[in-house]
Protein backbone atom coordinates (compact mmCIF):
# COMPACT_ATOMS: atom_id res chain seq x y z
CA UNK A 1 0.00 0.00 0.00
CA UNK A 2 2.99 2.33 0.71
CA UNK A 3 3.33 2.53 -2.94
CA UNK A 4 0.08 3.67 -3.68
CA UNK A 5 -1.16 0.46 -5.27
CA UNK A 6 -4.80 -0.62 -4.61
CA UNK A 7 -5.27 -2.77 -2.12
CA UNK A 8 -6.49 -5.91 -2.58
CA UNK A 9 -10.05 -6.06 -1.66
CA UNK A 10 -11.07 -2.72 -3.64
CA UNK A 11 -9.06 -4.20 -6.97
CA UNK A 12 -11.15 -4.33 -9.80
CA UNK A 13 -9.15 -6.18 -12.35
CA UNK A 14 -9.37 -4.50 -16.13
CA UNK A 15 -12.57 -4.87 -17.85
CA UNK A 16 -10.10 -6.45 -21.05
CA UNK A 17 -6.80 -7.11 -22.76
CA UNK A 18 -5.49 -4.41 -24.79
CA UNK A 19 -2.10 -4.77 -26.92
CA UNK A 20 -0.97 -2.15 -24.19
CA UNK A 21 -1.52 -4.20 -21.25
CA UNK A 22 -0.08 -7.42 -22.42
CA UNK A 23 3.04 -5.46 -23.37
CA UNK A 24 3.12 -4.64 -19.64
CA UNK A 25 2.89 -8.42 -18.94
CA UNK A 26 5.95 -8.74 -21.29
CA UNK A 27 7.70 -6.37 -19.82
CA UNK A 28 6.82 -7.44 -15.86
CA UNK A 29 9.99 -9.58 -15.41
CA UNK A 30 12.17 -6.79 -16.05
CA UNK A 31 9.93 -4.09 -14.34
CA UNK A 32 10.64 -6.28 -11.49
CA UNK A 33 14.13 -6.61 -11.83
CA UNK A 34 14.32 -3.37 -11.68
CA UNK A 35 11.86 -2.62 -8.85
CA UNK A 36 14.49 -4.90 -6.80
CA UNK A 37 17.56 -3.28 -7.54
CA UNK A 38 15.70 0.38 -6.19
CA UNK A 39 13.13 -1.15 -3.11
CA UNK A 40 15.84 -3.89 -2.14
CA UNK A 41 13.03 -5.95 -0.95
CA UNK A 42 10.98 -8.55 -3.59
CA UNK A 43 7.75 -7.44 -1.23
CA UNK A 44 8.17 -3.83 -1.57
CA UNK A 45 9.49 -4.06 -5.50
CA UNK A 46 6.34 -6.18 -6.16
CA UNK A 47 4.18 -3.28 -4.48
CA UNK A 48 6.11 -0.24 -7.06
CA UNK A 49 5.26 -2.80 -9.99
CA UNK A 50 1.90 -3.28 -9.39
CA UNK A 51 1.23 0.89 -8.53
CA UNK A 52 3.37 1.43 -11.98
CA UNK A 53 1.16 -1.19 -14.08
CA UNK A 54 -2.19 0.49 -12.38
CA UNK A 55 -0.92 3.91 -12.89
CA UNK A 56 0.39 3.05 -16.48
CA UNK A 57 -3.16 2.17 -17.69
CA UNK A 58 -5.15 4.81 -16.39
CA UNK A 59 -2.25 6.89 -18.03
CA UNK A 60 -2.01 4.97 -21.70
CA UNK A 61 -3.15 7.82 -23.70
CA UNK A 62 0.08 9.71 -22.83
CA UNK A 63 2.45 6.76 -23.87
CA UNK A 64 4.06 8.16 -27.26
CA UNK A 65 3.87 5.40 -29.50
CA UNK A 66 7.74 4.57 -31.08
CA UNK A 67 9.09 5.66 -28.08
CA UNK A 68 10.90 2.77 -25.72
CA UNK A 69 8.24 1.66 -23.17
CA UNK A 70 10.47 0.35 -20.73
CA UNK A 71 11.79 3.41 -20.13
CA UNK A 72 8.92 4.86 -19.43
CA UNK A 73 7.59 2.41 -17.29
CA UNK A 74 10.84 2.63 -15.71
CA UNK A 75 10.07 6.45 -15.14
CA UNK A 76 7.18 5.88 -13.57
CA UNK A 77 8.25 3.23 -11.37
CA UNK A 78 11.03 5.17 -10.25
CA UNK A 79 9.09 8.33 -9.95
CA UNK A 80 6.50 5.88 -7.12
CA UNK A 81 9.64 4.69 -5.81
CA UNK A 82 10.65 8.68 -4.86
CA UNK A 83 7.11 9.23 -4.03
CA UNK A 84 7.77 6.85 -1.36
CA UNK A 85 10.60 7.38 0.04
CA UNK A 86 9.82 11.14 0.43
CA UNK A 87 7.00 10.36 2.73
CA UNK A 88 8.38 6.67 3.77
CA UNK A 89 11.60 8.16 5.33
CA UNK A 90 9.54 10.28 8.34
CA UNK A 91 6.84 7.34 8.60
CA UNK A 92 8.91 4.47 9.05
CA UNK A 93 11.90 6.24 10.96
CA UNK A 94 16.05 5.65 10.41
CA UNK A 95 16.52 2.39 9.21
CA UNK A 96 17.86 0.18 11.22
CA UNK A 97 21.87 -0.69 10.14
CA UNK A 98 22.02 -4.20 9.72
CA UNK A 99 24.92 -4.56 12.16
CA UNK A 100 22.27 -3.24 14.79
CA UNK A 101 19.58 -5.67 13.54
CA UNK A 102 22.46 -8.38 13.92
CA UNK A 103 23.36 -8.00 17.62
CA UNK A 104 19.62 -9.02 18.25
CA UNK A 105 19.86 -11.93 16.66
CA UNK A 106 21.00 -13.46 20.02
CA UNK A 107 19.98 -17.28 19.73
CA UNK A 108 20.63 -17.93 16.40
CA UNK A 109 22.78 -15.01 15.00
CA UNK A 110 24.73 -17.36 12.56
CA UNK A 111 21.59 -17.92 10.85
CA UNK A 112 20.69 -14.43 9.95
CA UNK A 113 24.53 -13.68 8.74
CA UNK A 114 23.92 -16.82 6.86
CA UNK A 115 20.55 -14.94 5.32
CA UNK A 116 22.54 -11.99 4.78
CA UNK A 117 24.94 -13.99 2.50
CA UNK A 118 22.74 -15.61 0.51
CA UNK A 119 21.06 -12.26 -0.59
CA UNK A 120 24.46 -12.53 -2.84
CA UNK A 121 27.53 -10.42 -2.46
CA UNK A 122 26.98 -8.23 -5.25
CA UNK A 123 23.13 -7.78 -4.65
CA UNK A 124 24.09 -6.49 -1.35
CA UNK A 125 27.16 -4.55 -2.63
CA UNK A 126 24.51 -2.88 -5.00
CA UNK A 127 22.02 -1.86 -2.28
CA UNK A 128 24.56 -0.21 -0.59
CA UNK A 129 25.42 2.30 -3.11
CA UNK A 130 23.51 5.46 -2.74
CA UNK A 131 19.98 5.60 -4.40
CA UNK A 132 21.71 7.94 -6.98
CA UNK A 133 24.45 5.49 -8.19
CA UNK A 134 22.20 2.54 -7.65
CA UNK A 135 19.26 3.61 -10.87
CA UNK A 136 21.99 5.21 -12.49
CA UNK A 137 23.52 1.81 -12.47
CA UNK A 138 20.31 -0.07 -12.96
CA UNK A 139 19.33 1.75 -15.72
CA UNK A 140 22.26 1.82 -17.79
CA UNK A 141 24.12 -1.27 -16.67
CA UNK A 142 21.42 -3.40 -15.78
CA UNK A 143 18.69 -2.29 -18.38
CA UNK A 144 20.90 -1.12 -21.19
CA UNK A 145 19.61 2.03 -21.66
CA UNK A 146 22.21 4.61 -23.35
CA UNK A 147 23.66 7.39 -21.00
CA UNK A 148 22.10 9.64 -23.25
CA UNK A 149 18.54 8.15 -22.34
CA UNK A 150 18.93 7.37 -18.44
CA UNK A 151 20.01 11.12 -18.78
CA UNK A 152 17.00 12.06 -20.06
CA UNK A 153 14.90 10.03 -17.75
CA UNK A 154 16.33 11.48 -14.43
CA UNK A 155 16.64 15.04 -15.82
CA UNK A 156 19.90 15.10 -15.31
CA UNK A 157 23.38 16.01 -17.49
CA UNK A 158 24.42 12.88 -19.30
CA UNK A 159 27.88 13.87 -17.64
CA UNK A 160 26.16 13.46 -14.23
CA UNK A 161 24.91 9.86 -15.53
CA UNK A 162 28.44 8.79 -16.55
CA UNK A 163 29.71 9.81 -13.46
CA UNK A 164 26.88 8.08 -10.69
CA UNK A 165 27.72 4.92 -13.26
CA UNK A 166 31.68 5.37 -12.87
CA UNK A 167 31.39 5.77 -9.06
CA UNK A 168 28.61 2.82 -8.59
CA UNK A 169 30.48 0.66 -10.92
CA UNK A 170 34.25 1.71 -9.10
CA UNK A 171 32.22 1.01 -5.44
CA UNK A 172 31.20 -2.46 -6.75
CA UNK A 173 34.40 -3.72 -7.95
CA UNK A 174 36.39 -2.56 -5.17
CA UNK A 175 33.99 -4.25 -2.45
CA UNK A 176 33.95 -6.68 -4.78
CA UNK A 177 37.70 -7.37 -4.79
CA UNK A 178 37.79 -6.86 -1.04
CA UNK A 179 40.25 -4.13 -1.11
CA UNK A 180 37.48 -1.65 1.07
CA UNK A 181 34.29 -1.26 2.04
CA UNK A 182 31.75 0.25 -0.62
CA UNK A 183 32.21 4.29 -0.41
CA UNK A 184 28.85 6.66 0.20
CA UNK A 185 26.85 4.38 2.24
CA UNK B 1 49.35 11.14 -14.61
CA UNK B 2 45.27 11.20 -13.17
CA UNK B 3 42.31 10.53 -15.82
CA UNK B 4 38.55 11.22 -14.55
CA UNK B 5 36.50 7.95 -14.08
CA UNK B 6 34.11 8.99 -16.65
CA UNK B 7 37.22 8.48 -19.49
CA UNK B 8 38.48 5.04 -17.88
CA UNK B 9 35.25 3.61 -17.65
CA UNK B 10 35.28 4.33 -21.64
CA UNK B 11 38.43 3.02 -22.18
CA UNK B 12 37.02 -0.15 -19.52
CA UNK B 13 34.14 -0.45 -22.17
CA UNK B 14 35.81 -0.14 -25.32
CA UNK B 15 33.76 2.80 -25.95
CA UNK B 16 36.76 5.42 -26.49
CA UNK B 17 37.51 7.01 -30.16
CA UNK B 18 40.94 5.00 -30.84
CA UNK B 19 43.41 8.20 -30.44
CA UNK B 20 41.87 8.62 -26.94
CA UNK B 21 42.15 4.97 -26.16
CA UNK B 22 45.55 4.57 -27.24
CA UNK B 23 46.69 7.69 -25.07
CA UNK B 24 45.08 5.82 -21.93
CA UNK B 25 46.02 2.85 -22.73
CA UNK B 26 49.28 3.84 -22.37
CA UNK B 27 48.77 6.10 -19.16
CA UNK B 28 47.49 2.91 -17.62
CA UNK B 29 50.05 0.53 -18.87
CA UNK B 30 52.25 3.55 -17.43
CA UNK B 31 50.56 3.54 -13.87
CA UNK B 32 49.46 0.46 -11.75
CA UNK B 33 47.27 2.88 -9.73
CA UNK B 34 45.08 3.58 -13.09
CA UNK B 35 45.49 -0.01 -13.89
CA UNK B 36 43.34 -1.11 -11.04
CA UNK B 37 40.94 1.66 -11.38
CA UNK B 38 40.05 0.22 -14.76
CA UNK B 39 39.96 -3.43 -13.72
CA UNK B 40 37.98 -2.56 -10.82
CA UNK B 41 35.77 -0.42 -12.96
CA UNK B 42 35.17 -3.36 -15.26
CA UNK B 43 34.49 -5.97 -12.43
CA UNK B 44 31.78 -3.84 -11.22
CA UNK B 45 30.56 -3.18 -14.21
CA UNK B 46 29.94 -7.03 -15.46
CA UNK B 47 29.00 -7.94 -11.18
CA UNK B 48 26.43 -4.89 -12.16
CA UNK B 49 24.89 -6.26 -15.48
CA UNK B 50 24.35 -10.08 -13.83
CA UNK B 51 22.92 -8.70 -10.83
CA UNK B 52 19.41 -9.84 -10.10
CA UNK B 53 19.37 -11.58 -12.80
CA UNK B 54 17.34 -14.47 -10.90
CA UNK B 55 14.52 -12.33 -10.38
CA UNK B 56 13.86 -12.66 -14.19
CA UNK B 57 13.32 -15.89 -13.94
CA UNK B 58 11.16 -15.71 -10.77
CA UNK B 59 7.53 -16.64 -11.58
CA UNK B 60 5.56 -13.10 -12.33
CA UNK B 61 3.05 -13.35 -8.80
CA UNK B 62 -0.64 -13.85 -10.17
CA UNK B 63 -1.23 -10.38 -8.67
CA UNK B 64 0.75 -8.39 -10.93
CA UNK B 65 -0.85 -10.31 -14.01
CA UNK B 66 -4.29 -9.55 -12.56
CA UNK B 67 -3.54 -6.26 -12.65
CA UNK B 68 -3.01 -5.96 -16.34
CA UNK B 69 -5.56 -8.89 -16.96
CA UNK B 70 -8.87 -9.22 -16.80
CA UNK B 71 -9.53 -11.65 -13.64
CA UNK B 72 -11.04 -15.01 -15.37
CA UNK B 73 -8.36 -17.35 -14.91
CA UNK B 74 -6.86 -15.93 -11.84
CA UNK B 75 -6.88 -19.03 -9.00
CA UNK B 76 -6.19 -18.04 -5.37
CA UNK B 77 -2.91 -19.84 -4.62
CA UNK B 78 -4.83 -21.86 -2.14
CA UNK B 79 -7.96 -22.32 -1.31
CA UNK B 80 -8.36 -20.49 2.19
CA UNK B 81 -6.24 -17.13 0.54
CA UNK B 82 -9.20 -15.36 0.19
CA UNK B 83 -10.84 -16.23 3.43
CA UNK B 84 -7.33 -15.01 4.67
CA UNK B 85 -6.93 -12.29 3.48
CA UNK B 86 -10.65 -11.33 4.64
CA UNK B 87 -9.37 -12.03 8.38
CA UNK B 88 -6.33 -10.58 8.22
CA UNK B 89 -5.62 -7.67 10.56
CA UNK B 90 -4.16 -4.41 9.70
CA UNK B 91 -0.55 -4.85 9.00
CA UNK B 92 0.63 -1.58 10.16
CA UNK B 93 -0.82 -0.69 13.54
CA UNK B 94 -0.79 2.94 14.44
CA UNK B 95 0.54 4.13 17.39
CA UNK B 96 2.00 1.43 18.72
CA UNK B 97 5.68 0.70 19.08
CA UNK B 98 7.16 -0.56 15.35
CA UNK B 99 9.71 2.06 14.71
CA UNK B 100 11.42 0.81 12.15
CA UNK B 101 11.22 -2.50 10.32
CA UNK B 102 13.93 -4.00 8.06
CA UNK B 103 14.00 -6.61 5.63
CA UNK B 104 17.51 -8.31 6.15
CA UNK B 105 17.65 -10.96 3.73
CA UNK B 106 15.45 -13.18 1.45
CA UNK B 107 16.90 -15.99 0.66
CA UNK B 108 15.16 -17.26 -2.59
CA UNK B 109 12.61 -19.62 -1.59
CA UNK B 110 13.20 -21.01 -4.98
CA UNK B 111 16.00 -22.54 -4.00
CA UNK B 112 14.15 -25.10 -1.62
CA UNK B 113 13.55 -27.29 -4.31
CA UNK B 114 17.26 -26.92 -6.14
CA UNK B 115 19.00 -29.10 -3.11
CA UNK B 116 21.59 -26.37 -3.27
CA UNK B 117 23.38 -26.85 0.43
CA UNK B 118 24.94 -23.43 0.43
CA UNK B 119 22.82 -20.67 1.26
CA UNK B 120 19.93 -20.42 4.12
CA UNK B 121 21.42 -23.29 6.67
CA UNK B 122 20.67 -22.93 10.30
CA UNK B 123 22.14 -23.25 13.57
CA UNK B 124 21.24 -26.55 15.52
CA UNK B 125 19.32 -24.80 18.11
CA UNK B 126 16.65 -23.71 15.56
CA UNK B 127 16.77 -26.43 13.65
CA UNK B 128 15.69 -28.73 16.87
CA UNK B 129 12.89 -26.37 17.43
CA UNK B 130 11.45 -26.74 13.97
CA UNK B 131 11.56 -30.02 14.17
CA UNK B 132 9.81 -30.92 17.35
CA UNK B 133 8.41 -27.82 19.01
CA UNK B 134 4.84 -27.29 18.49
CA UNK B 135 3.57 -23.84 17.34
CA UNK B 136 2.16 -21.50 20.16
CA UNK B 137 4.28 -21.94 22.62
CA UNK B 138 6.81 -19.94 24.53
CA UNK B 139 10.39 -20.41 23.32
CA UNK B 140 13.74 -18.79 21.37
CA UNK B 141 12.88 -19.18 19.03
CA UNK B 142 8.72 -19.58 19.21
CA UNK B 143 7.09 -21.51 16.13
CA UNK B 144 4.00 -19.86 14.83
CA UNK B 145 2.52 -21.31 12.47
CA UNK B 146 3.55 -24.58 9.89
CA UNK B 147 2.43 -25.17 6.35
CA UNK B 148 2.33 -27.79 3.85
CA UNK B 149 3.37 -27.79 0.38
CA UNK B 150 2.13 -29.28 -2.08
CA UNK B 151 5.19 -31.37 -2.96
CA UNK B 152 5.58 -32.88 0.33
CA UNK B 153 7.72 -30.17 1.41
CA UNK B 154 7.01 -28.34 4.81
CA UNK B 155 7.41 -24.21 5.99
CA UNK B 156 7.39 -23.06 9.26
CA UNK B 157 7.34 -19.35 11.11
CA UNK B 158 9.28 -18.87 14.05
CA UNK B 159 9.78 -15.80 15.53
CA UNK B 160 13.17 -14.76 17.77
CA UNK B 161 12.08 -12.14 20.28
CA UNK B 162 14.56 -9.95 22.28
CA UNK B 163 14.82 -6.49 23.75
CA UNK B 164 15.68 -4.49 21.02
CA UNK B 165 12.91 -6.25 18.50
CA UNK B 166 12.10 -9.26 16.77
CA UNK B 167 12.92 -11.64 13.87
CA UNK B 168 10.58 -13.72 12.18
CA UNK B 169 11.81 -16.13 9.76
CA UNK B 170 10.21 -18.79 7.60
CA UNK B 171 12.15 -21.66 7.54
CA UNK B 172 11.03 -24.74 4.81
CA UNK B 173 12.50 -28.33 3.95
CA UNK B 174 11.30 -30.21 1.18
CA UNK B 175 10.75 -34.09 2.59
CA UNK B 176 13.70 -35.73 3.70
CA UNK B 177 15.68 -32.72 3.42
CA UNK B 178 17.26 -30.41 5.95
CA UNK B 179 15.34 -27.39 7.05
CA UNK B 180 16.93 -24.18 5.26
CA UNK B 181 16.49 -20.86 6.31
CA UNK B 182 13.98 -19.12 3.17
CA UNK B 183 13.15 -15.34 4.70
CA UNK B 184 14.22 -13.36 7.84
CA UNK B 185 12.84 -9.95 8.45
CA UNK B 186 13.68 -8.14 11.81
CA UNK B 187 11.32 -5.62 12.99
CA UNK B 188 12.94 -2.87 15.84
CA UNK B 189 10.62 -2.50 18.83
CA UNK B 190 8.07 -5.08 18.19
CA UNK B 191 8.65 -7.45 21.20
CA UNK B 192 6.38 -4.77 23.19
CA UNK B 193 2.52 -4.35 22.51
CA UNK B 194 2.71 -5.91 19.33
CA UNK B 195 2.06 -9.59 18.62
CA UNK B 196 4.01 -11.23 16.05
CA UNK B 197 2.66 -11.15 12.65
CA UNK B 198 3.98 -13.90 11.80
CA UNK B 199 2.71 -15.17 8.29
CA UNK B 200 0.65 -12.23 8.48
CA UNK B 201 3.89 -10.72 7.81
CA UNK B 202 3.49 -8.72 4.00
CA UNK B 203 7.08 -10.51 3.24
CA UNK B 204 6.54 -13.63 4.59
CA UNK B 205 3.07 -14.32 3.49
CA UNK B 206 4.62 -13.23 0.05
CA UNK B 207 7.05 -15.58 0.67
CA UNK B 208 4.86 -18.37 1.19
CA UNK B 209 2.13 -17.95 -1.89
CA UNK B 210 4.97 -17.91 -4.05
CA UNK B 211 5.73 -21.21 -2.38
CA UNK B 212 2.02 -22.27 -2.82
CA UNK B 213 2.24 -23.53 0.71
CA UNK B 214 -1.39 -23.98 2.22
CA UNK B 215 -2.99 -22.59 5.13
CA UNK B 216 -1.44 -22.99 8.84
CA UNK B 217 -2.20 -26.41 10.25
CA UNK B 218 -4.16 -27.29 12.35
CA UNK B 219 -2.76 -28.01 15.78
CA UNK B 220 -4.21 -31.84 15.72
CA UNK B 221 -2.32 -31.80 11.78
CA UNK B 222 0.81 -30.22 12.97
CA UNK B 223 1.01 -32.67 16.26
CA UNK B 224 0.87 -35.75 14.08
CA UNK B 225 3.33 -34.01 11.53
CA UNK B 226 5.81 -33.64 13.74
CA UNK B 227 4.99 -37.52 15.15
CA UNK B 228 5.87 -38.96 11.96
CA UNK B 229 9.19 -36.49 11.83
CA UNK B 230 6.98 -34.72 8.81
CA UNK B 231 7.08 -37.40 6.70
CA UNK B 232 4.35 -38.11 4.55
CA UNK B 233 1.02 -39.72 5.52
CA UNK B 234 0.79 -42.86 4.45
Amino acid sequence: MRWGATPRHQRGAPTQVTPFAESLVALLPRLRRFARVLAGSAHEADDLVQAACERALRAEASFAAGTRLDAWMFAILRNLWLDGRRGGAARRGPPMPLEAAESIAGADGRALAEARLALGQVERALLRLPPEQREAIALVCIEGLSFREAADMLGVPIGTVMSRVARGRLALGRSLAGAEPVAGV
Amino acid sequence: MTLPDETLMAFADGTLPAEAAARVAAAVAADPALAERVAELRAGGAAARGAFAHVLAEPVPERLLAALRPRAPAAAPWPGAAAAAARRPPRWRGGLAIAASLLLGLVGGWSLRGGDPGPGRIGPDLAAALETQPSGLPGAPALLTTHALADGGTCRVFTLEEGEGSLTGLACRAAGEPWRLQALVARRGAAQGFAPAGAEDPVLADMLERLGAGPALTEAEERAAIARAWRQPR
